[in-house]
């Protein structure tokens, strides 16, 4: 796969700000590729530099192979699509469409046939003659959507499109999205601060904090190897236990108060330093202590009292004291235990994981 | 039986206050517009005397479209208000782009003295112009005016224009340029489409500054430059006639209607 939008050490200041700071990012023809952060991590700012609303004060951006210095935005080969959705609100839908297409001299005939065809895409063939005004939120986006994508740019920005949108409408229009990027096989790209609208949708992530992409990977790779703490912290739910490196390899062994536990490790680490293990929630055993359940070679195997349990619906959410002094969140799914086995608040328990299920991370 | 008493006379005391206040407001408006009233209800004046009331009559008006001198300062005073709202307008909202979208050096100064003209009195903006004029040894006449006019136009129409820009979101000229429009086709298919209603109200207003001047036209006036204000003015040494009112009534008249027109505008904008 070639490349289509390249960034090489790309750094962009405001003021004393450093929006974006040594970043360099390669992003493949026909993915779908998200720019993962909270707010004010530079991926707004990124997806400006591409579109060519800011300059870079350093560095290189090529989209298609084309070095764009120096080029407007007008005359890129790409569309945005904006979180405000930016609908002209003197222009009717079908208006708006055609905007792009008029810009580029498309002939009149082949212009209301593909503003059919874009408006069919997003299902709003019959909103051609209303205005942005008397638009809900869901129907703006998919217009913005199809005014973007009618002029077949070779790459597709997208910032925080589904921002203003109530949660069940999002969940909708994020498997929308995904099935149309598919459908017309452009390139796109996909700033959002939601997680788990990142790794829903998404080939690959950058996930940026302050300028500085974190990890760039697959879902899952971000989501299951999480290269440090704050990928970690940002992506999902994590529980983070310190210690210093008691065995180092591909799985390290971190002691604490008196206690061992290990994880996976893609560093090699020495002897005595100081690293955390992060495990997810819903990555845990529990088991209730002194009730035939044993120690397993295969798992890491703690002690652990429950402090607090929370129904949330699907899950029950124990919070457990280690000997370590650490509180770990875990997540049990609600299959319906008949009454008896459930845990009450104080039992004693066993905390297990598998070794490859957790990451242990330098700060 | 206290607890109950303090409300009660807080309610008299707000209703006293709301009464006051209504009163201040009717006398307020009595003192503004009486006057107006007055000289509208004497132009139909039969009797050649303002202040002696003898019967109901148009004559004053027929008089007005007869008299040469108030046809010649009426075109005069329309010429002026036509160009020196297009003028004013044009460089106004070229003002208003540059001072809200644009960075430049010497902006924040150039920001204060815009508004300048709106703030500085009338008779300061006539006579330094007039001196201006003088020391570039420029013959006062028409066009002297309506340079004088659209300097202190341009001040309004930047206003209201700049007021409806700073509405506008900036992202929808992102969006276009990014939809491939160049800096031209943007300005002219969205950012002028969208300033539009703000751009008529400066006009207007422009228009009807423009009428209604009186000091800076006075001062500015070459031969063959009498608009309607200084008509009236000059016709006042030789007594005020019905002839006088019925001329500041139709101006009235005019001017409230832009005006009105104006703020409607503005207002469904």
């Amino acid at each position: 796969m070639s490349a289509s939008v390249t960034i090489t050490n790309v750094t962009k200041q405001f003021g004393e700000v450093i929006a974006v700071d040594d970043l360099s990012l390669e992003i493949k023809d026909g993915e779908f590729f998200s720019l993962l952060g909270p707010s004010g991590c530079g991926k707004t700012t990124t997806l400006r530099l591409i579109a060519g609303f800011e300059q870079p004060d350093v560095g290189e951006i090529s989209i298609m192979g084309q070095p764009v210095a120096g080029i407007p935005a007008y005359r890129r080969p790409v569309n945005t699509v904006f979180q405000s959705y930016a609908l002209f609100p003197h222009m009717t839908v079908a208006q708006n469409v055609a905007f792009g297409l008029e810009m580029a001299k498309v002939a009149k005939k082949d212009i209301a046939r593909r503003v059919d065809e874009a408006l069919d895409l997003v299902q709003m063939g019959h909103f051609h003659q209303r205005r942005p005004a008397q638009l809900s939120g869901g129907q703006k986006q998919r217009v913005a959507l199809a005014r973007a994508l009618v002029n077949r740019p070779r790459v597709l920005l997208l910032d925080e499109p589904l921002g203003a949108l109530d949660l069940k409408l999002r969940k909708d229009m994020q498997l929308e999205l995904k099935q149309i990027q598919s459908e017309v096989g452009i390139t796109f790209i996909y700033v959002t601060h939601d997680q788990e609208e990142a790794i829903t949708m998404s080939n690959r992530i950058a996930v940026m904090s302050q300028g500085i992409v974190q990890q760039i990977g697959p879902s899952r790779e971000i989501y299951e190897h999480p290269a440090n703490r704050f990928v970690a912290d940002f992506i999902g739910e994590t529980n983070f236990i310190q210690g210093e490196v008691a065995e180092a390899g591909r799985h390290t062994t971190l002691k604490a108060a008196g206690v061992t536990f290990s994880g996976r490790c893609d560093q090699t680490l020495s002897i005595g330093q100081k690293a955390t293990l992060a495990i997810r929630p819903e990555k845990i055993w529990l088991l209730p202590q002194n009730s035939g359940a044993e120690r397993r070679s295969d798992r890491v195997s703690l002690n652990g009292r429950i402090q607090d349990i929370i129904y949330i619906g699907t899950d029950n959410r124990f919070q457990i004291e280690l000997p370590t002094g650490d509180k770990i969140f875990v997540r049990v799914q609600n299959i319906g235990l008949p009454d008896g086995q459930d845990f009450k608040n104080g039992d004693p328990v066993l905390v297990q994981w598998q070794a490859e299920n957790a990451q242990v991370l330098v700060d | 039986m206290a607890a109950v008493s303090v409300p009660s006379r807080n309610k008299i005391r707000k209703s006293f206050n709301q009464r006051v206040l209504t009163w201040l407001s009717i006398g307020l408006f009595i003192f503004l517009y009486l006057p107006i009233v007055i000289l509208i209800i004497y132009s139909f004046n039969e009797n050649r005397f303002v202040s002696i009331w003898t019967g109901f009559s148009l004559k004053w008006y027929g008089e007005v479209f007869r008299d040469d001198a108030f046809r010649s300062a009426f075109s005069i005073s329309m010429w002026l208000a036509v160009w020196s709202t297009v003028i004013s307008t044009v460089l106004g909202t070229l003002t208003a782009i540059a001072m809200e979208r644009f960075k430049f050096w010497g902006k924040a100064t150039y920001d204060a003295i815009l508004y300048l003209p709106i703030i500085i009195p009338d008779i300061v903006m006539a006579l330094s112009t007039l001196l201006f004029f003088v020391m570039l040894g420029v013959a006062l006449s028409r066009y002297t005016v309506l340079i004088a006019h659209v300097a202190f136009n341009i001040s309004f129409v930047a206003i209201v224009v700049r007021a409806r820009l700073a509405d506008m979101d900036a992202v929808l000229e992102e969006a276009a340029a990014d939809l491939g429009a160049n800096p031209w086709e943007t300005f002219r298919r969205i950012t002028v489409p969208l300033l539009l209603p703000g751009i008529v109200a400066g006009a207007l207003l422009a228009f009807t500054l423009s009428l209604d001047d009186f000091v800076i036209t006075f001062f500015m006036a070459g031969p063959g430059s009498t608009t309607l204000p200084v008509l009236i003015f000059s016709k006042l040494r030789f007594g005020v006639t019905p002839e006088v009112n019925a001329i500041s009534t139709l101006m009235f008249l005019g001017s409230t209607v832009l005006v009105i027109i104006s703020l409607l505008i503005q207002r469904r904008a």
